[in-house]
């Protein structure tokens, strides 16, 4: 139970009669929410941390690693005298991207490697390998950001300090966001991106400021990943339904109209052309067909279906009613989200995103099926059987993908690959349990299935059985200790000071 | 009793240092230098460890004279590789029995140079130690097999030329020329060696703790020490917290208004 509103005046009034104003109170609760936002950045960073692979993965990751060189060299081209390409020996032919007129361009975004470019220098000033600093430290950072980002949402929604944290520890421990804290691909830093433009929007107190920090964010998620262009309709409904004025959704469209043309800007001096990404035909549309199946396998199939890698979205149907109640408009924004993406990257002929870990095409609306969780939480809060429910489908969600972080993925796909061919193997991995990555995983782990010793190119090996770099590097005992000391920042995490909370939310 | 949180941070960090890179730690026992020589030469050779100088390479070549007596100096190791030959220069503070002291005599720290050179196709590896020696740039080493070989080498600021010739017949067995491949290298060694007049034979036992700057344990080094100084900090105030708030007396000293105010509200109960 809360204060009265009468008990809670006269506390107020105590504390500012005590020569505290009201401003110093909101300064205290400010400063509490940023201790334990600081608090779990750390325990994320840190656990994130320690699943590091310390390698690249594949074609797509070097590509983006191959931009940091070229953009540290003035280039926008790929070539074979970068040092990573020197090095290893690229084949330019194998690498994402196009070739146009004697030059071989990415068709990753522009956003991925210009971050990364600070992490590359600093590795080049302390004599480190970048692209290993990068692979370390550039999505656990990324990943540990958007669990922040999540759990400072969760507020914004109404859900107690704890709840927020749970989310975010479900978003970051619980799901197949977690193995892509290790792979340097786009998706994350496009969620980031996208929940920090969302974060904005949703925000009660609304101003042009607000409104155009939504817009750059989602300009950021649109030079990460160009199909986070056809998230703005959703943002832009949601304006609507918060009956924003036109000129607030003017000013949150003026930075990605801004961000469009850079975009544009950049395909013109490679290309030629302001629409041509890079992709060639996976541009067009003989590239998309209806998105059943491809729906159907996201959220389904046992190889990338979204209940397998975040088993927590069974309890949607029932959860998100709740949280339609209390915030319909929230509600229908982040539904929109979901089902944009599922819809686009459903119809896409690669939908499936193979070779990777689980559904990384919806990663980008993951955050958004974990908040929508949130009111649910709150509801059964203290309801042991849904307790037990929820926690149980977190586990079993942190168990999946924690197979996903200790084994490299490449591996288990290997294994079959040889095993069915190339041909067969997509369909064998896709739709047949016993083959899929989360059994195969379990049993390389279990040791009752030995893995194919892949010569792998580019820097792209595994540091050892298990794909943990910081456990080749200092061994076992190191990396429990900091497990064990991270996991001790977790109770002051997870407190809700109730007393705290009741006296804020009353204040305000 | 107030608790300090920085001396126990600092020393939770100091520990995790040690956890962290003694995770590199090695106990070696190693066979230094052994041979058939008469005592005196090897005796006079120890001699020469305790004077007090410097480190030069100049000229291409290596000048050595020793540390300040007892002092720890830092270490450079260079390690050249060729296709035949790996030739280690490792400069490193030993601990040697003091020659004049006798085999139970006082130790020193000195600095000191050690060079090891690896035959591969001979299969033998020979480790010799050698300090305070001017324009020195041969040595006679002998193979497992009981053959004596000689070793040149050359030092230039930027490459290292290696002859090996069979002593006894005369034959050059081969060479290489290689540039510096440095690694910056910080290696404290604790080392004690035990001397037997006796049969000419020194062993060196000796702990290595490895400080490579470059080396990537030093990211997981400041990642692991700020989740411990988090620990205590957390642990420390949660502490100090709760006694606070258990203070009846909310107003305490030492404690600003708004804490006040806060602990009131923890200890009055908001319900």
């Amino acid at each position: 139970m809360g204060l009265s509103q009468q008990e809670c005046g006269k506390r107020k009034h105590r504390l500012v009669g005590e020569n505290i104003s009201e401003s110093q109170v909101e300064k205290v609760f400010f400063l509490t929410e940023c201790r334990q936002s600081l608090l779990l950045f750390l325990f994320c960073f840190t656990i994130f941390f320690l699943g590091a692979g310390g390698h690249l993965y594949l074609n797509d990751e070097v590509t983006n690693y191959l931009m940091v060189e070229s953009f540290l060299r003035n280039q926008s081209d790929i070539t074979p005298e970068l040092p990573y390409a020197r090095t290893f020996g690229v084949n330019m032919t194998r690498l994402p991207g196009m070739f146009h007129q004697g030059g071989f361009y990415s068709w990753y975004g522009l956003l991925e490697p210009l971050a990364a470019i600070p992490l590359y220098l600093l590795a080049t000033a302390f004599g480190y390998e970048p692209w290993i600093l990068i692979e370390i430290l550039f999505y656990p950072i990324v990943t540990a950001m958007t669990c922040v980002l999540v759990s400072c949402c969760g507020r914004r929604l109404g859900c107690s300090d704890r709840v927020s944290v749970s989310l975010a520890l479900i978003y970051g421990f619980a799901s197949f966001a977690w193995p892509y804290s290790k792979f340097f691909n786009d998706g994350p830093l496009a969620t980031l991106m996208v929940l920090a433009s969302a974060s904005y929007a949703i925000d009660e107190k609304q101003s042009y400021a607000r409104g155009f920090l939504s817009g750059l964010f989602a300009a950021l998620a649109l030079l990460t990943k160009r199909e986070m262009m056809f998230l703005v309709p959703a943002f832009l409904i949601y304006h609507r339904l918060r009956k924003h004025k036109s000129s607030y959704s003017l000013i949150y469209l003026a930075p990605i109209l801004i961000g469009g043309a850079v975009y544009g800007y950049y395909n013109y001096v490679r290309f030629g052309s302001f629409l041509q990404f890079g992709l060639g035909h996976e541009q067009t549309l003989d590239a998309f067909r209806l998105p059943f199946l491809g729906m159907l396998g996201l959220l389904v199939s046992p190889g990338v279906g979204l209940i397998f890698y975040f088993p927590l979205v069974v309890l949607e149907p029932i959860l998100f009613p709740y949280f339609y109640r209390k915030r319909s408009r929230e509600a229908v924004f982040f539904a929109l989200i979901f089902i944009t993406t599922l819809c686009f990257y459903g119809s896409y002929r690669n939908w499936h995103g193979m070779t990777y870990w689980g559904p990384r095409y919806l990663l980008v609306s993951l955050p958004f099926l974990v908040l929508s969780l949130g009111e649910g939480l709150m509801k059964f809060y203290d309801q042991v059987l849904w307790k037990s429910m929820i926690v149980g489908l977190a586990v079993a969600g942190w168990f999946a993908n924690l197979l996903g972080v200790l084994i490299y993925f490449q591996v288990g796909f290997a294994m079959l690959w040889y095993q069915f061919g190339p041909r067969a193997f997509w369909d064998i991995s896709l739709w047949r349990f016993e083959y899929s990555p989360i059994p195969v995983h379990l049993m390389l782990l279990a040791g009752l299935s030995s893995p194919y010793q892949l010569e792998f190119q580019y820097g792209q090996t595994s540091p050892g059985r298990l794909d943990l770099f910081w456990l080749s590097q200092v061994g076992l005992i190191p990396v429990l200790a900091v497990l064990v000391g991270a996991l001790i920042t977790l109770p002051f995490i997870l407190s809700d000071e109730d007393r705290m909370k009741n006296l804020r939310a009353k204040i305000r | 009793m107030k608790l300090a949180i920085e001396p126990l941070a600092l020393l939770l960090i100091a520990i995790a240092l040690v956890f962290v890179v003694g995770a590199d730690f090695t106990f070696h026992r190693r066979v230094a230098f052994r041979d058939d020589f008469d005592g005196g030469a090897v005796s006079s050779l120890w001699a020469k460890t305790l004077k007090d100088g410097t480190l030069n390479q100049s000229n291409g070549v290596i000048t050595l004279e020793a540390g300040k007596r007892g002092s720890m100096s830092l270490v450079s190791e260079i390690v050249f590789t060729g296709s035949r030959f790996s030739v280690l220069y490792r400069f490193m503070p030993v601990v040697l029995p003091r020659p004049d002291a006798g085999i139970s005599g006082a130790v020193s720290a000195v600095a000191g140079l050690t060079l090891g050179v690896a035959y591969i196709e001979r299969d033998w590896f020979f480790s010799y130690w050698e300090a305070n020696t001017r324009a020195w740039t041969s040595i006679g080493i002998r193979g497992r097999q009981g053959n004596w070989y000689l070793v040149r080498w050359h030092v230039s600021p930027n490459q290292i030329t290696i002859t090996v010739q069979d002593d006894r017949t005369g034959v050059e067995l081969g060479s290489c020329a290689v540039g510096f491949r440095t690694k910056q290298t910080t290696r404290v060694t604790l080392a004690t060696y035990s001397w037997s007049e006796e049969r000419i034979s020194a062993t060196w036992d000796y702990v290595e703790i490895s400080l490579d700057p470059t080396d990537y344990r030093w990211i997981f080094l400041v990642v692991a020490s700020a989740i411990f100084a988090l620990d205590i900090i957390l642990a420390v105030s949660w502490i100090g917290s709760r006694r606070a708030c258990d203070n009846r007396d909310s107003v305490a000293r030492g404690r600003g208004n708004i804490v006040n105010a806060m602990c009131d509200d923890v200890q009055k109960g908001i319900s």
